[in-house]
């Protein structure tokens, strides 16, 4: 079922690529200028660095090299109705969806878009796409096997354009101290039993060597899944509990299956056996994070972004921490899988009242144009300037488009190309602007300098930066691609809150021990009869 | 043949005519409540509606009581309703004795400076939100670092673990929200206290009544209009359990005596935004507040002959 | 008779101990979140990351400060959060005042007192919610001025009723005695009224102040642009923590900003400075809190 899908979304590729190619044939440029300039409005979060700009030249969001190219060379002036600090703006924008008062175009999260979809808010942008999509946009699209299209679509209509930010980067893996590997003498773990051995030497054995009892075996927050939850560990058990999987009887929902009541199972073992932070019920990430700075936790599942925070922060607190991406884990030997899901963060929904929805799409092949190092059009002065002193200048360039959407590759990209400088002494590579900037990082770390270490664990050559495990799994094989990335279903909307509270319930009680294992058996039977069965259902018919 | 007042203008008029200047105090009150407030309450109609932005509040579609019942046949909606009620009681309750208490103590502190300096400082925890305070309580109530676990260790006790323990999670809330609210709680009070006529007290002195007696007898009764008022008007918090403090404190744990209508709704809510569930949730609540104040009213005015306002 | 007096100061002194120790202990335990804020404003931001921060400055540093005061948006914001408190109280106070007075008659002084009573009463339990406020304000061209977070609250029905019981708690000889000397009802407000109701204004006046002080979520949804917003909508953004569990999808921006995420120093420090006004406040209030004031100057 699921592969005809691909097989279907590849082929439709092919066709609108056909369809770009002809339109070029025909004479019509999709990036023609406007005789009129035409004003499109919209609204942006606003970010701290962004801000930082707007202290130091306050016209910035509307006078910079994007908005005067949209002008000068699309004939679109682009305004920005409102703005709001990005901790704040879904918040913001659900108030303006619920009033209904929206510019032209807006970004907006997935459930945010179910719902203008739903309300008839959001253009059918099918037919705009398929005529002004350019090739290198196709491209980039493509890149990712289109599963950022399949987001955005809603009964084979494509009702907004994704912000793609890569699937791969979903990819879980374990964050492990080396240092405290080799004070207790142990090796890289490679197999699940010898995981778990580090984890009771990590919780026994004083891995820190302060004398205290007073480390975790592995970092856990209260939510349970995704990062510095189970991830990593459910991935190496063949457990996906935050996806849908291939089953017998076509796709089934992840935490249902036997793998995670096994993998449940483990964790309520180590957490009766002291090796969890028998507090973990009420840290949130925040806390959590704060013990992995504290020196409390040396193994936790994580992702490629932890090497911003909280590691580099704990690097800083105490340079001797040595913090590496090591592989997940399997029990059988065999290679284990992570499941990477949807390739789209958020979306850019074209309002239906909008009288040119074809400039957005303009805009969104403008960034194509212009951003992506690898873009034919690439012109570093859009992304920013390397040269710059971040200090008194505004360099970031690229933050100031009206629309971004990144390459899905990007930051594997980036990686290899950091490889190649350091292990091959590839000088070309200085001549892309994101490999630059990230050569420049690595060297500043290599040079000594403690504060460009998250660069380095993000970026640098060899398989234990976050990218570089990320670019492990890609050649090995190592990813199990999310059977259902589709927008929530009509009954997700109405059972999800209750089911995830079920989940959350059960598998908590299961951990601490208030519950027995076997409650597993029951809460896979209330999922289904609480609506978990419409839900299979739906997920089936539209995938 | 009957009378015509021609001359001299009626009673009935001149005691309205009187009157004159009292309406026109209400006058510009009364229009900007009619426009921000009652004007907008067309919009409580979502509540019986599939609302749709894009089709306003006339054009969604009517759904009768479905918001209500969809909520009403959530699981656990009877637990969640009786938490609610339980953890809003004994905070209703709370929230009036403690501030009071506050109030005559301090009133009875004769070093004006210290005095000040302890009311100030009751009323700081009002002022940090709900985020900063549970990070904090978090810290505090560590059965492993925490600073009442040592306390325990000190006593020879095993420490507890608060947080996670259900049957002491709602008064764990309500002791917090004491602890956060009720120094500005008493500041209504001690106001209050300052209106009472100094000369009961001089006579009470001659009486020989001591501080205690001078406490019960004079400032509490002095005090009992704002009372029954606070009393009365905290009836509508019935079922305000405080959405962000169980948001912040609670866990699956203790769901099951934690849960409350706000959180409840919340989660719902997270899903997709769900204006009519979300709307009915309030309205509803709403209903119930306006039943209690309103029952607290009438029982004032039956019993105690007193117009609470 | 004379030990028996001796008996009464003891217990007397001992109470008065009982008491003191009881309230300190209290104080001491709301001084606590404060202390931990204070803490946290004057350390390092990675001894606050790794929670080593409980009631003392670890790494001693005033970095925070210096950065958040000269921050421009902060001070902006906190001008504008002073503008608002200052137009708010104004408008709340007059507003409270010019409905309590009137109410605080009988049914007899006023015809249709309790109509008015209910009718705004009935305001303070139901409200039309999100959707309808933001339209309102919206069609009477308040979207994205101060006017707009003052105006639709400005009268706040909670405080109408506090005032008017305490308007009916002067004696009511005065009003009348100024009445049959052919005193205006608004003499009688300004002159009788509003003199002996000082502190119960005071009390009023606080809460006002505090409610516009505290005050966010209107200044996000109505203003629309961060430029706008008042002080406590500004502190939201800054308090609100990016949920660490969904990072999958993050752009190269939010990356880099991740790293900024454990500058809570620095948000403690906001979070100071935000409260220092409002708990400067109180002290002024509490002025008029001295027993007597009121019923003292009735007599004088």
């Amino acid at each position: 079922m699921h592969a005809i899908k691909r097989y279907l979304s590849a082929t439709l590729a092919i066709l609108l690529l056909v369809f770009a190619v002809s339109a070029f044939a025909e004479g019509e440029d999709p990036m023609a200028k406007y005789d009129e300039m035409i004003t499109i409005t919209t609204c942006r979060s606003i970010g701290d660095t962004v801000q930082t700009y707007i202290d130091k030249k306050d016209d910035v969001l509307t006078d910079n090299i994007w908005f005067n190219s949209y002008r000068d060379e699309l004939g679109i002036n682009v305004e920005y109705v409102w703005t709001a600090p990005s901790a704040q703006y879904e918040e913001k924008m659900n108030a303006q969806i619920a009033a209904n008062d929206l510019p032209d175009f807006m970004n907006v999260n997935a459930s945010q878009l179910k719902q203008l979809v739903d309300y008839g808010m959001a253009y059918d942008m099918t037919e705009i796409f398929e005529q002004y999509a350019t090739p290198f946009t196709m491209e980039m699209m493509e890149a990712d096997m289109n599963v950022a299209l399949d987001q955005a679509t809603f009964d084979g209509r494509l009702m907004a354009l994704p912000q793609v930010a890569g699937n791969r980067d979903g990819a879980n893996f374990w964050w492990i101290r080396f240092d405290w590997l080799e004070n207790l003498g142990l090796e890289e773990p490679k197999t699940l039993d010898e995981l778990v051995a580090v984890m009771y030497a990590f919780a026994q054995n004083d891995p820190d060597g302060n004398g205290e009892n007073d480390t975790f075996g592995m970092g856990i927050n209260k939510e349970l899944f995704g990062s510095l939850g189970l991830g990593a560990l459910c991935d190496g058990l063949g457990a996906y509990p935050d996806g849908w999987i291939e089953g017998e009887s076509g796709i089934e929902y992840g935490s249902i299956q036997p793998e995670v009541k096994e993998a449940l199972a483990l964790v309520s073992q180590l957490y009766a056996d002291g090796v969890l932070d028998r507090e973990f019920i009420v840290k949130d990430s925040t806390k959590v994070n704060e013990d992995i700075i504290a020196g409390r936790i040396g193994l936790f599942s994580g992702q490629h972004a932890q090497a911003f925070y909280p590691l580099q922060d704990s690097v800083v607190a105490d340079p001797e921490a040595d913090w590496r991406a090591i592989s997940i884990v399997s029990d059988d030997g065999s290679t284990p899988k992570t499941m990477i899901g949807g390739s789209a963060g958020s979306y850019y929904v074209v309002n239906v009242d909008c009288e040119h929805p074809e400039a957005v799409m303009k805009l969104y092949n403008y960034f194509y144009m212009k951003d992506p190092a690898l873009s034919p059009d690439f012109d570093m002065h859009y992304h920013g300037r390397l040269d710059a002193d971040p200090n008194s200048e505004i360099t970031e360039w690229y933050q100031w488009a009206a629309i971004n959407s990144a390459y899905p590759m990007q930051n594997l990209f980036i990686h290899r190309g950091v490889e190649s400088y350091f292990e091959d002494g590839d000088e070309s590579m200085k001549e892309n602007y994101w490999v630059a900037d990230n050569i420049s990082g690595n060297e500043n770390y290599l040079a000594g300098d403690i504060t460009y270490w998250s660069t380095y664990a993000w970026s640098g050559a060899g398989d234990y930066s976050g990218e570089g495990r990320i670019d492990y799994y890609d050649l090995n094989g190592m990813f199990i691609q999310n059977a259902y990335t589709g927008a929530n279903t009509d009954s997700m909307v109405l059972y999800n809150a209750t089911l995830e509270q079920l989940r959350l319930d059960t598998f908590t009680r299961i951990i601490t021990g208030d519950a027995s294992i076997d409650e597993f058996d029951n809460y896979v039977e209330q999922w289904k009869a609480l609506g978990g069965d419409m839900i299979t259902q739906e997920v089936n018919e539209a995938a | 043949m009957h009378l015509v007042s021609t001359g001299a203008p009626s009673p009935k008029w001149q005691k309205f005519r009187r009157q004159i200047p009292l309406h026109i105090m209400l006058l510009p009150c009364v229009v900007i409540v009619l426009i921000y407030a009652y004007y907008p309450m067309i919009g409580l109609i979502i509540a019986f509606q599939n609302y749709n932005p894009r089709m306003g509040f006339f054009g969604s579609k009517w759904v009768g009581l479905n918001n209500f019942l969809y909520l009403m046949k959530m699981p656990n909606f009877a637990s969640v309703m009786y938490n609610t009620v339980f953890i809003a009681l004994m905070k209703m309750v709370m929230g009036l004795v403690v501030p009071i208490v506050y109030a005559i103590l301090l009133d009875q502190i004769r070093n004006g400076g210290i005095k000040r300096t302890i009311q100030t400082i009751i009323y700081i925890p009002y002022f940090l939100s709900w985020v900063i305070l549970s990070g904090i309580l978090i810290d505090l109530l560590s059965p492993s670092t925490g600073l009442l676990a040592d306390v325990f260790r000190m006593c020879g006790a095993e420490p507890i673990f608060f947080l996670a323990e259900p049957d002491l999670f709602p008064y764990l809330l309500v002791v917090t929200d004491v602890w956060k609210g009720a120094g500005y709680g008493t500041i209504i009070y001690l106001a209050a206290i300052t209106s009472i006529d100094p000369s009961y007290y001089e006579a009470a002195v001659m009486d020989g009544a001591n501080r205690f007696q001078q406490a019960i007898h004079i400032t509490l009764p002095g005090m009992a209009p704002i009372v029954v008022l606070m009393a009365t008007l905290s009836l509508g918090n019935i079922l305000n359990a405080g959405f962000e403090q169980v948001l912040n404190l609670y866990s699956p744990v203790v769901y099951s005596t934690g849960d409350i209508i706000d959180t409840f709704v919340y989660r719902i809510g997270l899903q997709n935004n769900q204006f009519g569930v979300a709307t009915a949730a309030g309205l509803f609540k709403s209903a119930v507040s306006f039943v209690f104040i309103a029952a607290g009213y009438l029982l004032a005015y039956k019993f105690a002959d007193y117009t609470v306002f | 008779m004379r030990s028996h007096k001796n008996a009464i100061r003891t217990t007397s002194r001992v109470a008065d101990a009982i008491i003191l120790i009881f309230m300190l202990c209290v104080a001491l335990l709301c001084l606590l979140p404060i202390l931990n804020v204070l803490a946290l404003s004057f350390s390092s931001s990675t001894a606050a990351a790794a929670g080593r921060v409980k009631l003392w400055p670890v790494d001693f540093t005033l970095y925070s400060y210096e950065y958040a005061l000269t921050k421009p948006q902060f001070l902006h914001s906190f001008w504008i959060s002073v503008q608002r408190v200052v137009l708010g109280l104004i408008i709340n106070m007059v507003c409270t005042i010019l409905a309590a007075y009137p109410l605080s008659k009988s049914r007899r002084e006023l015809a249709g007192r309790n109509v008015y009573a209910w009718f705004f009463f009935f305001t303070m339990i139901f409200s039309g919610g999100l959707i309808p406020w933001y339209t309102v304000v919206k069609q009477t061209g308040l979207m994205n001025t101060l006017w707009g977070v003052i105006i639709p609250g400005a009268v706040p029905v909670y405080n109408v009723i506090i005032l008017l019981n305490f308007f009916r708690q002067l004696p009511r000889e005065l009003s009348e005695a100024a009445y049959v000397d052919g005193a205006s009802e608004m003499y009688i407000l300004l002159k009788l009224y509003l003199p002996l109701s000082i502190p119960s204004l005071a009390t009023l006046a606080l809460f006002v102040a505090v409610g516009h002080w505290n005050s966010w979520f209107d200044g996000l949804i109505l203003m629309q642009s961060p430029d706008n917003y008042p002080l406590q909508t500004y502190l939201r953004n800054l308090i609100a923590v990016k949920n660490m569990s969904t990072m999958t999808h993050m752009t190269q921006t939010e990356l880099q900003e991740l790293s900024k995420i454990s500058d809570r120093t620095l948000r403690a420090a906001q979070i100071f400075i935000a409260a220092v006004p409002i708990l400067a406040v109180y002290p002024f209030v509490q002025k008029f809190f001295m027993k007597g004031l009121v019923m003292g100057s009735v007599k004088g």
